[in-house]
């Protein structure tokens, strides 16, 4: 199975230091388990005040890597949202303190989305239990059904949502990942959510990245399974 | 082979546990009980059901299944006593669970670890760092590191380690009867090599928490881990089979 991962990430996360945290450490690891392409954000712009920099940062680390495309953090507060040029952006308003449903929020997501743009939020990056306990980000579960429905034409990529979050989101534009999806029927699971909304995103190096893929082998159909492994994602997001 | 000490036979689940376990290759597991279906104040009349319904699901399995018996400290300490060694006495039951009834640095912890010690058996203790606040009884690896101080002799299993991260291990790092298992949480990369590198792949035993769990995702950490193959049989069954006897 080949799989494109939308949910990767590389830099120093600024509570811990993970094994593969580094492009040259991760895509080697990564293709050891048929994972040769993906969405990659950057482990330090959800702190980082010079988002601009961690962007470029970002870039020059994917830069070498083709099929890993970096997925720069945009925030309402910053304007150079409107000089990006990649397809797919990331929003972390939990991390960066503001709310998807702000007006500011809304005319960016539209005027984005009228350009082609794909959004990706992450909800969290770590089980809230784990947090530091001086910083408890709160995901803004809540705020994705309304913010999906502002822009109705657009994909909204969801990462890091558990199962009983994702059964929560009706908008057809809504998808999903599946590093933090574990009910214990995890195959019913999957046949049962939105066909052609789930994505396969690992959450490496955060996590295992083989343990999103144990979930597409426990009995998914193989033409299930490789539509959540790649061809979902394909579909949403240009070559 | 592999050997899962930590899965949950919750009110008719356990059938369903013990076909997943199979089909995932887990030549053995333990039934930990409905732990938390009374709360964290469970009665002896409960404790015991709860105990029943083990029996009842470890003897379907018993080609490849042991149980833990469960107990709540705060109950009369005779009716704790004779429950505890009502269970051990039958070879359905191999240990003891304990999840949120009482804080394990409670005296009334101590009856418990003394038939323990008594018996050569495992301890397997429910813990856990939570940034988000702890139950009112809750443990966690400070409380078991305190336990495991006491009662020097009684093997313990500390739950969860990716529960209680890297501050947890280094809790119980000097404590050398306490084994931590694998299960807790998410897939996070990472803990298993820490814990290894930390306290020595003897001391990390493979658990899944099913079916709060799947299989497979616990499984990866195990697998995906940067250890070497022996450190990784040693995990995955054979610090159990010596922990356990079996």
């Amino acid at each position: 199975m080949v799989a494109f991962d939308v949910n990767l990430s590389t830099g120093r996360w600024p509570f811990r230091p993970h094994l593969h945290q580094t492009m040259d450490l991760l895509v080697p690891h990564l293709a050891r388990f048929g994972i040769t392409g993906g969405l990659v954000r950057s482990s330090q712009a959800p702190f980082s005040s010079d988002l601009l920099h961690e962007n470029h940062e970002l870039a020059k680390a994917c830069q070498p890597y083709d099929s890993f495309r970096a997925l720069p953090v945009i925030n309402p507060g910053y304007g150079f949202w409107r000089d990006i040029q990649t397809q797919a952006v990331l929003l972390l308003p939990s991390f960066q303190n503001y709310s998807l449903l702000d007006g500011r929020t809304l005319d960016m997501a539209r005027a984005m989305a009228k350009n082609g743009h794909v959004f990706v939020i992450s909800l969290r990056e770590e089980d809230e239990r784990s947090q530091h306990p001086l910083c408890q980000i709160k995901p803004p579960t809540a705020d994705i059904q309304a913010f999906a429905e502002a822009v109705p034409e657009t994909p909204v990529i969801v990462l890091n949502a558990l199962a009983g979050e994702c059964g929560r989101w009706s908008a057809a534009n809504v998808y999903f990942d599946i590093a933090f999806y574990e009910p214990f029927r995890i195959t019913e699971s999957l046949q049962a959510a939105p066909k052609g909304r789930v994505l396969f995103g690992s959450h490496a190096p955060f996590f295992v990245a083989s343990a999103a893929l144990s979930k597409l082998q426990a009995g998914l159909p193989a033409v299930d399974a490789q539509a959540i492994a790649r061809d979902n994602a394909l579909a949403i997001l240009h070559p | 082979m592999i050997l899962d000490i930590h899965t949950h036979n919750f009110k008719g689940q356990a059938d369903a546990v013990a076909t997943a376990a199979i089909a995932h290759g887990i030549d053995r597991f333990l039934f930990l009980g409905d732990v938390l279906r009374y709360g964290d104040q469970a009665t002896q009349e409960q404790i015991r059901q709860v105990n029943n319904e083990t029996l009842a699901d470890v003897r379907r399995y018993y080609d490849r299944c042991r149980g833990l018996c469960f107990l709540n400290p705060d109950n009369a300490t005779e009716i704790v006593v004779e429950e505890a060694k009502r269970c051990l006495d039958m070879p359905e039951f191999i240990g003891i669970k304990m999840e949120i009834c009482t804080n394990c640095r409670s005296t009334r912890m101590d009856p418990i670890m003394e038939i323990l010690e008594e018996r050569n058996a495992i301890l397997l203790h429910h813990s856990w760092y939570k940034a988000t606040g702890k139950h009112r009884f809750e443990s966690d690896p400070s409380d078991i590191a305190d336990l495991a101080r006491r009662f020097p002799r009684v093997k313990i299993v500390m739950a969860h380690l990716c529960g209680v991260g890297i501050r947890g291990v280094e809790d119980v790092a000097d404590c050398q009867n306490v084994s931590i298992d694998t299960s807790g949480s998410q897939p996070e990369a990472g803990l298993v090599e820490y814990a290894v590198e930390r306290i020595g792949a003897e001391r990390i035993v493979y658990g899944s928490d099913a079916p709060c769990r799947t299989f497979g995702a616990q499984l990866a950490k195990i697998r995906e881990a940067d250890i070497t193959e022996s450190q990784r049989r040693l995990i995955f069954s054979e610090n159990a089979r010596r922990l356990l006897g079996w």
